[in-house]
């Protein structure tokens, strides 16, 4: 049988999924510095990529997209990202200018517009579902108002996707949504229930509101069986545990994964390699600063996770004796 | 006495540094990893004819700093280390990481795997270094020092010196670089805002880490 995975890459801070099936590969964001990415591609030797989305414009999901095209090593055919207007930043600038040097070679088709309307991207059996933001968030833009009169953020109109296989959804990929972006979802009745949640903002505070309600909400809208937290030990300190604490609440069939080992949950790191993790690239791992490292979702006949929930435990058992998610 | 790094036998390693007291105390270290210790006391006026004594069962430590002492050495201790990477030899640079030495270094850092702080010279480190060369010689590069060509952008423009980013090292961290360290041939159409391409190890853990080549404008 053909290979069809869903990728979140340990990307340290920040968020990059990798969609592959049937040779073709779609990317949602690009993770933040460093290589990586191009790492994961290389190593699995994806020289190709059909198709690159960008949930919205901080350097935590956009900077692996500069080094991906300055790289010259890939073939990319499309890239789908929301113009920012307040991210007058010079990194914006280095993104669009490697876009615009590659749509005037003809190589490259990028569109600057994502929406909930937007069309389906198929990747082999998966298709990658725009969810949000809605045409009326993207059209008001931020620093203007949302329907309830709150100002829109950069986080507010973060795109978010549904990753289905074979048309069961599989993953909902919540890029950095906060609160207008979870109202906007609700209001537009879009339904986002599905197996694998990669949580917004990393486990951070979801902006001004309240983080309990907020993640309530959410888990009722996903009802998830595993919460993906995409952290950096060494960066800010998420997951949050009140967040955290509220998805432990909804019980033990819910399980907790983060990408890498936050320094509240083990305040050293293992003396030896883990054998738990999968085998694909992860930032942590030459470091040994991986929890659940890259957590891969292989589609067939049957659903399976990577790595595994009772040798991942058994690390967290060993490793992390102030762990939050236990 | 031999030490086994990967597929290499190591037999002698040499200690070159132009303090007597450097080369001595350098010289402590090496003998606790049970090879042949060999203290370079005499001056050396040809770097052939130095790069001649050595053979594949040598290893080279050298401080940064050979030529302190007149005439000791005819090169600092980064081209000396450059210079046995281009022979496969393995060879660790000690400097004290001085920032006014870092754009010395920077041009010959491809070629130095790994450099150490004095203080930080212990056997155990001195295997690891040994190590780190031997598997860069097979083609095992580390994530650390492998390049990927990737974007700079200029961003100001001194008589000797120019600040750049890398946006895919640290889109917020300036970089000092000297014309000096530059190609010819870009200094001419050097501009604030000019985005221009090189091979970086863009996961470099620090700006001293950090080496650019194969520059494209």
């Amino acid at each position: 049988m053909s290979e069809s995975n869903l990728s979140i890459l340990d990307v340290g801070h920040g968020n990059s999924s990798v969609l592959y099936a049937d040779g073709e590969t779609v990317i949602v964001d690009c993770g933040a510095r460093g290589s990586t990415l191009l790492e994961f591609l290389a190593d699995r030797k994806i020289t190709k990529i059909k198709a690159i989305y960008l949930s919205h414009a901080d350097q935590d999901h956009i900077g692996g997209l500069i080094t991906i095209l300055a790289s010259g090593a890939f073939e990319v055919r499309e890239v789908y990202l929301n113009t920012d207007a307040s991210k007058e930043t010079k990194l914006w600038g280095d993104l669009t200018f490697l876009l615009d040097e590659a749509d005037r070679r003809g190589g490259i088709k990028f569109e600057v517009t994502i929406h909930s309307e937007l069309a389906t991207a198929i990747c082999g059996e998966i298709g990658l579902v725009p969810i949000g933001p809605s045409k009326l968030l993207v059209a008001r833009g931020v620093g203007n108002r949302d329907r309830n009169d709150r100002k829109i953020t950069s986080n507010g109109i973060s795109a978010s996707f549904l990753i289905s296989y074979r048309g069961t959804p599989a993953a909902f990929l919540s890029g950095d949504i906060d609160e207008i972006g979870l109202d906007e979802i609700e209001f537009t009745r879009k339904d986002i229930k599905a197996r694998v949640l990669v949580f917004p903002h990393h486990g951070g505070k979801p902006d001004d509101s309240d983080e309990k309600v907020f993640t309530n909400r959410l888990m009722d809208l996903v009802s998830p069986q595993t919460v993906i937290f995409s952290i950096g030990r060494n960066k800010w300190e998420n997951p949050r545990s009140e967040i955290v604490d509220v998805v432990k609440a909804r019980g033990a069939g819910t399980r907790i994964a983060c990408t890498q080992l936050a320094k509240r949950c083990a305040a050293n790191l293992p003396a030896t390699d883990p054998f738990h993790l999968h085998p694909f690239y992860a930032k942590g791992k030459p470091r040994r600063q991986c929890c659940g490292g890259t957590f891969v979702v292989e589609f067939g006949d049957r659903v399976e996770e990577f790595p595994r929930h009772d040798a991942h435990q058994d690390f967290i058992s060993t490793h992390a004796s102030t762990a939050l998610c236990r | 006495m031999s030490l086994r790094i990967g597929d290499r036998e190591i037999t002698k390693i040499l200690v070159v540094d132009d303090e007597k007291a450097g080369r001595e105390s350098y010289g402590l270290t090496v003998e606790e990893v049970d090879v042949e210790t060999i203290l370079q006391e005499e001056k050396t006026e040809s770097v052939d004819k130095f790069f001649m004594k050595l053979n594949a069962q040598d290893a080279v430590v050298s401080d940064y700093h050979l030529r302190r002492t007149s005439s000791y050495f005819p090169m600092n201790g980064a081209e000396l280390v450059s210079g046995c990477y281009d022979r496969h030899i393995p060879s660790v640079l000690l400097t004290r990481y001085e920032k006014p030495y870092i754009h010395e270094i920077r041009p010959f850092r491809n070629k130095i795997p790994v450099m150490l702080p004095p203080d930080e010279f212990t056997p155990d480190t001195l295997r690891w270094a040994l190590t780190e060369c031997v598997n860069e010689f097979n083609g095992h590069v580390s994530v650390n020092r492998k390049t990927w060509r990737t974007l700079v952008r200029i961003d100001q423009v001194d008589e000797a010196s120019v600040l750049v980013f890398v946006p895919s090292w640290n889109s917020s961290e300036a970089i000092e670089l000297r014309k000096a360290e530059l190609p010819q041939e870009l200094l001419v159409s050097l501009k604030p805002d000019l985005r221009i391409f090189a091979k970086v190890n863009i996961e470099a853990e620090n700006v001293f880490e950090l080496f650019f080549t194969n520059w494209e404008f």
